[in-house]
Parts: C-alpha cells; structure tokens; sequence
C-alpha cells in the first residue's frame, strides 16, 4: 500500500470511529433534550424525534410547580463548598508529601490514597450518626463534610504528583530572590499548578453536584440537593413524568457542562502529570 | 533550621486533614465495624446490644445476598466496555485531526452529567410502552414485541450495567488521554527512521507507556463501580425484587430501607474484603513505583 493510501485509510478509520463515538456520546443527551421541548402527554405517544408542538411548559412547571430553582442552588453551595474546602485542605499536606522530608512519608500516602478505593456507602450510617451528633445534618456544611471523605484523598492523590513534578529550582530561585518560603510558595509553586489545582476543584465540584447517596440521607427539602429532587419525578406505581423530568436533568447537568468547557485543557494538562510515569 | 522545628513546621501541614481524616473516614469506618457486631435495628437505638458474628451468618444464609453477589459480578462487567470505548477513543482523539477538543469536549459530556440525571434518561430508553429501544429493535426486526428491559428479572441487570458503562467510560477516555499526551513524541520519530508500522508502534511504544495509567484507571473504576449505586436506584430502586441490587445498593437498602444498620455493615465489610486484592494491585503500581 503506498504511503498515500494508507494516510487516507487513516483518515477514514479515525472518521469513521469518531462518528461512532460521537454518536454513543450524544444519543442519551438528544433523546432527553426532545422530550423536555414538548408537551407532557406527548412523550407517552410513538417515539418521535421532532416535538409536534415545540414548548417550554416542561421546564416551567419544573422550575415552578416542583420549585427545581431552589434545590439547584443548593447544589451550587454544597459543590462549591466541597471543591474550595478539598483544596484548602488537600493543598498543604500535598506539598509537604512532595517537598518535604519526614518519617511516614509512604505510609501516611498510602493511607491517603487507599482511601480512594474505600466503598464509600461503608461510610454513609457513621457519618449520618456523627452529623446528627454535632446537629450538623440536614444542612449545607454537614454535606462538605460528607463529601471531603472522597474529595480530600482524590485531591491529595492529584496534586502530590502534580507538586512532586515541578522542577525544584524555580523555588529555590524565588526563596534566593527574597520571596521567603511562603513568598515561593504562593507567588511562584500555586500559580504554576493551576492545571492541577482547577482540575481537583472541577472534580470535587462534580462530586458534591452529582453525588445522591449523602444528600438523600443527610438532608430533607431545606438543603436537599437538585440531584436527589429528580427522583419525585417518577413514583412508587410506575408513573414517570418524563417532560419534567428531562427538563430538569438538563438543567442540573447544564453547570457542571459549563464549568467543563471553561477550564477543560486545565482538567486534562492537571491530570496527565499525574497519570504519565 | 533547628530540626526540631522542621519536624513541627511539617505536622502543621497536616494538622487539619489529619483531623478531619480522622472524624470523618477513620473513627465512622472503625465505628462502622463496630456496629456490625450489634444488633442495631434503626438509628435511636441507645445500647444495642452485642451479638457477635450473627448479621455476618444471617447474611450468608439468605439467598438474596447471593443474588445481590451475582448482580454485582454483572455490573463490573461495565468495567470491560468502559476500558474498550475509552482506549479507543483516546488513541482517536491524540491524533492531530481538526476541532479535537470541541469533540473531546462533546465525548465528555455525559461524564460531566449527575448520575442521577443519565440514570432518568435511560430509564425512559428502556421505557416498556415509550422507550426508544424498544422502538429501534422493533423497528428493525431484533424483537417481535416490546420488552420491559429494567422490569424484567432476566434482562434489568444488564440493563442498569450498559447505562454504568455509558455514563463512566468518558472517565476512562479522559485519564488515558492524559496519559498519551504525556508520551514524549521522540519515541514515535525514532521509531518511524526505523520503519516501525503503525501497528508495532502501538505495541511496543504505546501500549508499554499507558501500562500504569491502565492498570490504574482499571482498578479505580473496578472499585467505584463495584460501590455505585444511585444510578440504578434512578432507574429501578434495585428492583425487581433484588435483580438489580449490587452490593453497595443492598447496604443502602438495607440500611434506610429495612433500617438494620449492623446487618448492611456487615455486607459492607464483606465489599471492602472483596476489594482488598484491588487495593494491592493499586498499591504496587501507585506507591512503589
């Protein structure tokens, strides 16, 4: 095969799997965008791409009669929440993993990093009974706290690598230059982790906007998060109001969507130092 | 600096993740254990009382535990097509070809979605009446009558672990791609001065440098899967009966359900036996490398 043709059999390969993949991708998410653009009783009819009659009333009635507005900024508070705390919290034993010398280093890491395989619903009853404890449960605190247990290790696992990658001198030039140990650190080291810095918060963000085992058990409607509202759309008997229900599910997945395309290259630079030997 | 000092500067580091390590992973999973012990039947209980290894020998006797077992055999088999779409996928995407981030972008999307959500969606697909499944099968002659996918005992397993693989397999996509990209390009220039095909690039270059990501992302996604749940109580509570109750689900349900706090903390150290040997795998690659 000459060098040309193979080229292009390249080109129709890769064409070819992408279309595949594009189409896996989107499928899902184009069937629920149909259904929340029409009518509620439309959806219980022949399956049908275009909406007969074109409509929002879906996601009015879910932003109103099912009050969806309220519930999703709790999960913009509960998210937030989770991803700033998980940085402020992972940030300084990550750096001491990687620039500091001390006894336990392995041990207490490998403590830390364990914790990401831990079956998390081991956890869900003793946090459930501490947060009634400290009267903690049932408020937007007491989710951080349940969700750290899983961001804190994910982020710690993340930006040790990401910090035990940078080259050592530029702080030593900064301490040199004046700058002191913490001038290097937040002048010099934070900035130049970004990457991995947005790519830990994205994904405690997502964590704490996705997760419904903690809020469906710590919380009732005051802090219940959007996620865990989507389940009254269905009911005991069988009975699914799907327009609202797909009206919701894009809205609820429209700000981690947008988070997403903001800082993507980030997510994806923060994370191939880490995984790359 | 005094060393003394220098071992005080670093504790401060991690003084508040110690702390909060301890509250909320260490002291509730030790507690945890504890409770599986105790005949803890709902959460006001003030002295449950001790009985030894019985929740661990009722769980062994009750034929559902074995069914719940057999579910979560079926539903890390997600694992298997998650790592097949997003190796793919990812050897795609690093080629230098037009608009790659806006498709790498769109490929993520349903990753990025709350498992709550992509659980409702596909919920309606396997719809029995409406479903778009059902419609497309139909319509191209695979089935002669619409078949309740999630109501059904024998398909619902199966079912609830197509969409798991569905919604994580961008996860898979997104770590090995970060791990391509770390591949220093010299690697595959001197293999082409050398006349290495496309095919034995990828063996000897590609496949040897994603090794570590691969076992990694293997290993976490074994684990996570084997401890989700909430897409599959979006779509069918874990029903019928238990035919789609994995084991993280029967500990949720039998703790908030049936409220038997000791009994669901027992299957949860059983799921914590069975990721034990992942724990080690992990930990060779991880830490020792």
């Amino acid at each position: 095969m000459s060098p040309k043709n193979a080229s292009r059999l390249k080109k129709i390969v890769i064409g070819i799997t992408l279309a595949i993949l594009l189409s896996i991708a989107i499928f899902p998410i184009a069937v629920a965008i149909t259904l929340s653009f029409r009518p509620s009783a439309e959806a219980y009819s022949v399956w049908h791409w275009i909406p007969n009659n074109f409509t929002v009333e879906t996601w009015i009635s879910a932003l109103t009669l099912y009050n969806m507005g309220h519930f999703i900024m709790n999960s913009v508070y509960s998210a937030i929440g989770a991803g700033l705390l998980s940085l402020l919290i992972a940030i300084p034993p990550s750096y001491a993993f990687a620039r500091r010398r001390f006894r336990g280093k392995k041990l207490g890491f490998s403590m830390i990093v364990f914790a990401l395989l831990f079956p998390y619903v081991l956890l869900l009853i003793p946090i459930n009974v501490i947060l009634a404890q400290l009267n903690l449960t049932d408020t937007i605190p007491g989710l951080w706290f349940a969700f750290l247990t899983f961001t804190i290790p994910y982020s710690i696992w993340i930006l040790t690598d990401f910090f035990s990658k940078l080259p050592r001198d530029v702080e030593e030039a900064a301490m040199l230059d004046g700058l002191g140990y913490f001038g290097a650190f937040f002048k010099v080291v934070l900035p130049l982790a970004k990457p991995a810095i947005l790519a830990v918060f994205f994904l405690a963000f997502l964590y704490g906007w996705d997760d419904f085992m903690f809020p469906s058990v710590l919380t009732t409607e005051k802090t219940r998060t959007a996620v865990v509202n989507l389940y009254l759309f269905t009911t005991a008997s069988g009975f699914t109001y799907w327009g609202e229900l797909m009206a919701s599910v894009i809205m609820i997945s429209l700000p981690p969507i947008i988070l997403y395309i903001f800082i993507h290259r980030y997510i994806v630079r923060g994370l191939a130092i880490t995984v790359a030997e | 600096m005094a060393k003394w000092k220098y071992n005080l500067s670093t504790l401060l580091f991690f003084l508040p993740v110690i702390a909060y390590l301890i509250v909320f992973l260490w002291y509730p999973f030790l507690f945890g254990v504890w409770m599986s012990f105790h005949r803890w039947i709902y959460i006001v209980v003030q002295e449950p009382p001790f009985i030894g290894l019985t929740n661990y020998i009722e769980l062994f006797n009750s034929p559902i535990f074995y069914d719940v077992l057999k579910v979560t055999g079926i539903y890390i088999t997600a694992t298997a097509i998650q790592l097949f779409l997003g190796l793919i996928a990812a050897l795609v995407i690093n080629e230098p070809i037009r608009g790659r981030s806006i498709i790498a972008g769109i490929l993520l999307i349903g990753y990025a979605m709350p498992e709550m959500a992509t659980g409702g969606v596909w919920k309606f697909m396997y719809d029995a009446n409406f479903g778009i499944l059902n419609v497309f099968l139909y319509d191209i002659g695979v089935i002669d009558s619409f078949i309740p996918w999630l109501t059904d005992s024998n398909f619902a397993a199966w079912a609830v672990t197509l969409a798991n693989a569905w919604k994580f397999w961008p996860f898979v996509f997104l770590i090995l791609l970060a791990a391509l990209q770390g591949i220093p390009k010299d690697f595959y220039d001197v293999a082409k001065v050398f006349g290495a095909n496309v095919w034995q690039r990828f063996i000897h270059i590609t496949l040897p440098q994603l090794k570590t990501a691969i076992i990694v992302v293997l290993v976490l996604r074994i684990s996570w899967n084997l401890s989700k749940f909430s897409e599959i109580y979006m779509m069918t509570e874990g029903g019928p009966g238990f035919s789609t109750t994995n084991t993280a689900l029967f500990i949720y349900r039998k703790a908030y359900q049936a409220f038997n706090f000791g009994e669901a903390f027992s299957a949860g150290i059983l799921l914590l036996l069975i990721i034990v040997p992942l724990v080690l795998i992990y930990y060779r690659v991880m830490v020792k490398r």
